[in-house]
């Protein structure tokens, strides 16, 4: 398993020395998901598995994820702040409401992640993230974010309703545990052609769980494919450590994408 | 509508990603496997010689002792919290230390599972009674079961023993045939469990533990029980001996009540009606099995004799599914290729607060 997960981020970091020096201009605004920028005005972004984007105005975007906004009602603000050192800067205010979601799982029967003898209180959850993106040598970016999430609930949620699947377990820890942070860094740039790549690591800590079961990583790489300014593919990995109720796990799955914008 | 639209939409890609993931959800096995091999914290010297062992079997619940658990019990509780658990495994324990069985064939036992708080009750258990060393297979093995709420499952069945366990094999078992593929792919996948263990003054000995199906409708228990008789035949072939045992999930060839749909029903089944389907509740109808345990009893000792239990059935019930009756039917059992000490065995139904099995024990004799 750690052989495999090593050998995919090697080749990842083997396209990387192949980028071009030369090629300059890039618009990081277009497909800025996890960067410092902001999207052009009037711009919109969606994934099949990424959130609707769409640029308001040169300093504010708006954010929803469509697919789950029906039973996890969520909404996020970009806002773009004056640049300092060289880095662009940028800060993002999410709100999300998991309740439905969460009970839509805790069913009985096929389909039940969370077993029904557990009532599920309202829950917010707040997501603040600081973000600072600098150009490397024209056509690298690269990123570095600090987050806080933080929850508030309405009545007590038994830690027995923890979904432990990697991505999920993690992502859901602040329900439990009222808040914790997020570290990441984040380079993407471009290869070669129509080819774009991303290498991204982020490192979660909820300081109020139990020490063996308060931290996670995910290491992300991803080779992106530009039709034109409104459709790109991507695939790649995501590389997970988690800490979870009976110890830690490592996991290594598969990221496949697509991704359209308008205006073309 | 929308909401369960979005479901499906969410259940897709959560399914598209199961399948795609290096790792599957659910663990599947090699015909034979090697089991995991456990050792106590702290040692206690066995015996150095001895005439005669105690071996003992017992389905232990996962820790659930008498609680009403919605997948055997007519119950609504799915996850246990740990002080439950934990309750329940010192009573285990406690019954152990008293009984001294040398070595134990457990069912059920849970090592990594949410529904009993995650506890290695294994390992918990050699670090808990008199035992020094392990070995387990797993029957049900899930990163997560997408039912009721179940998640991670790490269930299967062990070998406790004083002495040093010097090889554990897993050998996998049949799959239902009864069941729909998304089902069968999330359910039980039985096993075997066969350890050879260093006895004193024994060449070789080996200690053999089965859990066979307990809802299948088809003839899956009987093809289980066929290659747990094979396994023994191997090594009474090879002239070595043996104890085996576990839960067959199947009544004496001799039992005066073979069916038990009406007395396990909960209230809103309803079964042997004439617009019932099923006719029959799974796991709980007897009759068309009857002779499947035949040739074990042909072949090999029983711990409990057919003419003991012919004669004072309920003494030997070791099970109800029921969380509030008594014992009312025999599963578990001991096989030897070789002598029980003659009336040495047991049936212990001290043991109803901590399990819905009852264990069963006996002296065998170790062979001169």
């Amino acid at each position: 398993m750690k052989k495999r997960a090593l050998s995919i981020c090697l080749f990842f970091i083997a396209c990387l020395s192949t980028a071009s020096a030369q090629d300059v201009g890039i618009a990081w605004q277009n497909w800025s998901t996890g960067t410092a920028h902001l999207l052009p005005e009037n711009r919109a972004e969606i994934g099949a598995f990424q959130p609707l984007r769409y640029g308001y105005s040169e300093s504010l975007e708006f954010s929803a994820h469509p697919v789950l906004f029906f039973i996890m009602p969520n909404f996020s603000v970009k806002w773009a702040h004056h640049p300092i050192g060289g880095f662009a800067v940028a800060s993002q205010h999410g709100l999300s409401h998991p309740s439905p979601m969460l009970r839509l799982v805790g069913r009985p029967g096929i389909g039940g992640l969370i077993s029904p003898e557990f009532p599920i209180p309202a829950i917010l959850s707040f997501q603040n993230e600081l973000l600072l993106s600098r150009t490397i040598r024209g056509t690298h970016l690269f990123t570095a974010s600090l987050a806080l999430n933080f929850a508030l609930k309405s009545g007590p949620l038994d830690p027995r309703t923890t979904i432990d699947l990697p991505i999920v377990y993690n992502r859901s820890s602040v329900y439990y545990n009222d808040y914790g942070f997020k570290l990441g860094t984040d380079i993407k740039g471009k290869l070669a052609g129509r080819w774009m790549y991303l290498l991204n690591g982020d490192w979660y800590y909820y300081p109020k769980a139990p020490v063996n079961i308060n931290m996670a990583f995910e290491q992300k790489g991803l080779l992106f494919w530009n039709r034109s300014a409104g459709f790109q593919l991507c695939a790649g990995y995501v590389l997970s450590y988690c800490e979870y109720p009976f110890g830690g796990q490592w996991h290594l799955l598969p990221l496949l994408d697509v991704q359209w914008a308008w205006p073309r | 509508m929308v909401a369960k639209i979005t479901f499906c939409r969410l259940s897709a890609l959560l399914s598209i990603l199961a399948v795609l993931s290096c790792d599957p959800i659910v663990t599947q096995f090699d015909d034979t496997e090697d089991g995991q091999l456990y050792t106590a914290k702290r040692l206690q010297p066995p015996p150095a010689a001895v005439e005669t062992i105690g071996v003992m079997t017992w389905n232990i619940r996962f820790g659930a002792g008498r609680t009403k658990w919605f997948g055997d019990s007519n119950g609504t509780r799915v996850i246990l919290p740990a002080d439950e658990v934990y309750y329940h495994l010192e009573g285990i324990a406690a019954l152990l230390k008293a009984a001294e069985p040398d070595i134990l064939l457990l069912q059920e036992v849970d090592i990594q599972s949410k529904r009993s708080a995650y506890i290695d009750q294994v390992q918990w258990l050699l670090d808990h009674t008199h035992l020094n060393y392990g070995a387990y297979a797993s029957v049900w093995k899930a990163q997560v079961i997408p039912s009721d709420g179940l998640g991670r499952m790490d269930m299967g069945i062990a070998v406790l023993s004083r002495w040093p366990i010097t090889n554990a094999e897993r050998i996998k078992l049949p799959l239902r045939g009864d069941q729909d593929g998304l089902t069968k792919y999330f359910y039980l996948r039985r096993s075997i469990l066969k350890t050879r263990i260093a006895l004193p003054g024994l060449q070789e000995f080996y200690a053999v533990n089965v859990h066979t199906a307990a809802f299948s409708t088809d003839d899956t228990k009987k093809i289980q029980l066929d290659i747990f008789k094979d396994e023994l035949d191997k090594l009474e072939s090879r002239g070595i001996p043996f104890v085996a045992g576990g839960d067959l999930n199947s009544l004496p060839v001799n039992a005066t009540k073979t069916d038990y749909c009406l007395s396990d029903k909960a209230d809103d089944e309803s079964f042997h009606g004439p617009n019932d389907d099923p006719q029959h509740k799974e796991g709980s109808y007897f009759t068309p099995e009857i002779t499947w345990m035949q040739a074990l009893y042909d072949t090999y000792s029983p711990a409990v004799l057919l003419n003991d239990y012919g004669a004072n059935e309920s003494h030997y019930f070791t099970h109800t599914p029921l969380w509030d009756s008594p014992y009312d039917r025999k599963l578990d059992y001991l096989f030897t290729n070789r002598a029980w000490l003659a009336g040495s065995d047991s049936t212990y139904h001290v043991a109803a607060p901590w399990s819905d099995h009852a264990p069963v024990s006996a002296l065998w004799e170790v062979p001169k």
